[in-house]
């Protein structure tokens, strides 16, 4: 008699249902939080000092390291939210809890405990490269195409999607009798004591071919690597949402 | 009086904020590490001397000058392998001082030097006061493939101005800027308009679309229900506006700074200095270290080929120096930032003649071997010690031998 009377209540249906909007949004809150622990490990033990200071965002490492250390726990929350829901969110949900956690990370840190100026260590943005991936998802909801297509969306929006951040700092400054970039400038004028020059991996000689064009190839290459790594984290987030791991034995 | 459960969580966070604010003031780093460094490291392979601070007590915006020399002893221990790649830093709990210029034998330096055992290395840093406090601070030698070889430090206190620190620099294209805070509201203003994106693509699927059933309709497999054509209309759109803003933000970007250049890295040939002339030869014979009276006991070998007498003034290792009161003019300098070991005692203490080879007994006894940790040597996987030997004459001409490589004894009785 009970149910069947919030069966046919409709203010008990619409009270059920905002109840299950607060759950769902609370535990989604849950989740994200969970993926942007789980995407700030992969991606700060991969990407480092590349992801931190301005002037290791170079043309060579950069968007190499910056796609693939991102993707791998992208690539899977990516699958685990496809194959459980169909929800193609999974990128773009752990990109916007990354860049907060990161730029709040750096505030408090590096900036409030050590004082170094935020212009210095402030954190690239994946999302627009999570968006496009999740869209391709979307659009083609095929694993075949999102390897081929997703993986060259994130590849290809990277840089170009960080350079309008940077790109004020790769501006000519003569200092200590050479030219340099005021991200040079700024990297040897904030001292980091436990980081010397010679630590600082970035594009140094040439490549000896391309015309000396050392971004073009390294996106290519970033976008070549990044179907593979999307095949392989794919499975391996697939594999973490099978029901096997919650059984009984 | 009963506290009442749900008063507890606020007095946790009391005192949790409470015991932070007080970390947050009190745990900043009151050295920096000399000490932790293993004694092979600091004995055996680059030495600083001559270091000068130009003040101790700055306000913010006024220059801190940092001179001295180093030298890579010119034996180098082959167990840490030598890669010749070196850069002159300086030590910093954080970016308290700015660094303007770093001058290496009165060349500029920007990157890091090919440097080559045996030579010496005489350095300026100009750094300016950024912020108030009181800091440790010091000179570092980073050696590629061993870290950072650290010279002596000092405590410097910044005073606060009454004008806010700026660091500004003029472009090749004529821009003065900030370093402060250049360029930083752009990438805030970008990072937030992709957070906001981000979100609004999130709350179509995640707080529009109730998630619980799409739960069981996914596991049934039924795809059309869950991707409509509206979703993928938006996906479309997004996909849209990501390339747009992306590739038109670049291209916007590309057309504000026309002018750019790579970040730049190379290596730099640091000019030798001058080839002092020689006069006196010095070798080690056999060396121990006493435990119990904290002393090093060395015999010494020295000939002097010079026209004038000499004495052997001082003995420096990592940042430790014994002087022999019994050379002329040969006092403690108060702004010396080295740490006194106490006397150097010489036996015979007589001066070496011109043309005389002498056998010499050095003995530096002193605290300092156990307070700079050093006195660990003989523990270590390498029981070998280096230095420098400071000889000089009546007029004032000054040797440095370095030891570099001497296999030490330790004395338990």
């Amino acid at each position: 008699m009970q149910t069947q009377t919030i069966r046919t209540s409709p203010e008990l249906q619409k009270e059920g249902l905002a109840v299950g909007k607060r759950i769902q949004f609370v535990a989604w809150v849950i989740i994200g939080m969970t993926v942007t622990v789980g995407t700030f490990a992969s991606q700060s033990l991969l990407e480092g000092d590349w992801s931190f200071w301005i002037d290791w965002k170079d043309r060579r490492y950069f968007p190499i390291l910056g796609v693939i250390s991102y993707m791998l726990m992208l690539v899977s929350v990516q699958a685990a939210c496809w194959i459980k829901a169909r929800l193609p969110v999974g990128m773009t949900l752990c990109a916007v809890g990354i860049n907060l956690w990161q730029w709040f990370e750096r505030y408090v840190n590096w900036w409030g405990w050590f004082g170094y100026p935020m212009n210095e260590l402030f954190p690239e943005t994946v999302i627009p490269c999570a968006i496009a991936a999740d869209c391709v998802l979307l659009l083609s909801r095929k694993l075949l195409l999102t390897y081929l297509f997703g993986a060259y969306a994130f590849a290809l929006t990277f840089y170009p999607a960080n350079w309008v951040m940077i790109a004020p700092f790769h501006q000519p400054i003569e200092a200590l009798g050479q030219t340099l970039s005021l991200a040079d400038y700024i990297g040897f004028s904030y001292v980091r004591s436990a980081i010397p020059e010679y630590l600082r991996m970035i594009e140094s000689g040439t490549l000896r071919t391309f015309e000396g064009g050392a971004l073009g190839p390294a996106i290519f290459f970033s976008g070549v690597v990044g179907i593979f790594i999307y095949a392989i984290f794919w499975w391996i987030g697939d594999q973490c949402t099978r029901n096997r791991w919650v059984k009984k034995i | 009086m009963k506290i009442k459960n749900w008063f507890i969580i606020p007095i946790v966070l009391a005192f949790s904020l409470m015991l932070a604010t007080i970390a947050s003031n009190s745990l900043f780093a009151s050295g920096i590490g000399e000490r932790a460094q293993e004694a092979i490291l600091r004995m055996r392979t680059a030495q600083f001397y001559d270091v000068r601070f130009s003040s101790n007590h700055l306000k913010v915006g006024e220059d801190l000058v940092v001179t001295g020399k180093v030298m890579i002893l010119p034996i180098w221990p082959h167990e840490l392998g030598f890669s010749g790649i070196g850069y002159i830093n300086f030590f910093e709990p954080g970016p308290r001082l700015v660094r303007k210029e770093t001058v290496v034998n009165g060349q500029p330096v920007f990157s890091s030097m090919i440097i080559k055992l045996g030579d010496t290395y005489d350095f300026k840093e100009v750094l300016t006061a950024r912020q108030p406090g009181t800091w440790p601070v010091g000179v570092t030698m980073n050696i590629k493939d061993i870290g950072p070889i650290v010279g002596p430090s000092i405590k410097v206190t910044i005073d606060p101005s009454s004008t806010p620190y700026t660091n500004t620099v003029q472009t090749l294209t004529g821009q003065s800027v900030n370093l402060e805070n250049y360029g930083l509201s752009r990438a805030m203003g970008w990072s937030f308009l992709w957070v906001l994106l981000g979100i609004g693509w999130l709350y179509y699927w995640l707080i529009l679309k109730p998630t619980a059933p799409r739960l069981g309709l996914a596991y049934l497999e039924k795809e059309d229900e869950l991707v409509t054509k509206q979703d993928q209309k938006l996906g479309l759109l997004f996909l849209g506006l990501v390339i747009v803003l992306v590739f038109g933000g670049a291209f916007i970007a590309s057309k504000q700074f026309p002018i750019v250049v790579p970040l730049q890295k190379t290596f730099v040939r640091i000019d030798p200095l001058p080839q002092e002339p020689t006069y006196v030869e010095a070798k080690v014979n056999k060396a121990t270290y006493n435990v119990q009276q904290r002393s090093l006991d060395f015999d010494l070998v020295v000939t002097n080929k010079g026209t004038d007498k000499v004495y052997l003034r001082r003995f420096q290792t990592a940042n430790v120096a014994f002087l022999n009161p019994a050379a002329p003019d040969n006092q403690w300098p108060a702004d010396s930032p080295e740490v006194n070991g106490g006397d150097l005692q010489i036996t015979p203490n007589d001066p070496i003649l011109p043309g005389e080879t002498k056998q010499l007994h050095i003995k530096a006894q002193g605290a300092a071997w156990e307070v700079e940790r050093l006195s660990t040597i003989y523990k270590e996987s390498a029981s070998r010690f280096g230095g420098l030997l400071f000889f000089g004459d009546t007029q004032g001409h000054r040797n440095i031998i370095a030891i570099a490589d001497q296999f030490i004894v330790p004395v338990f009785q």
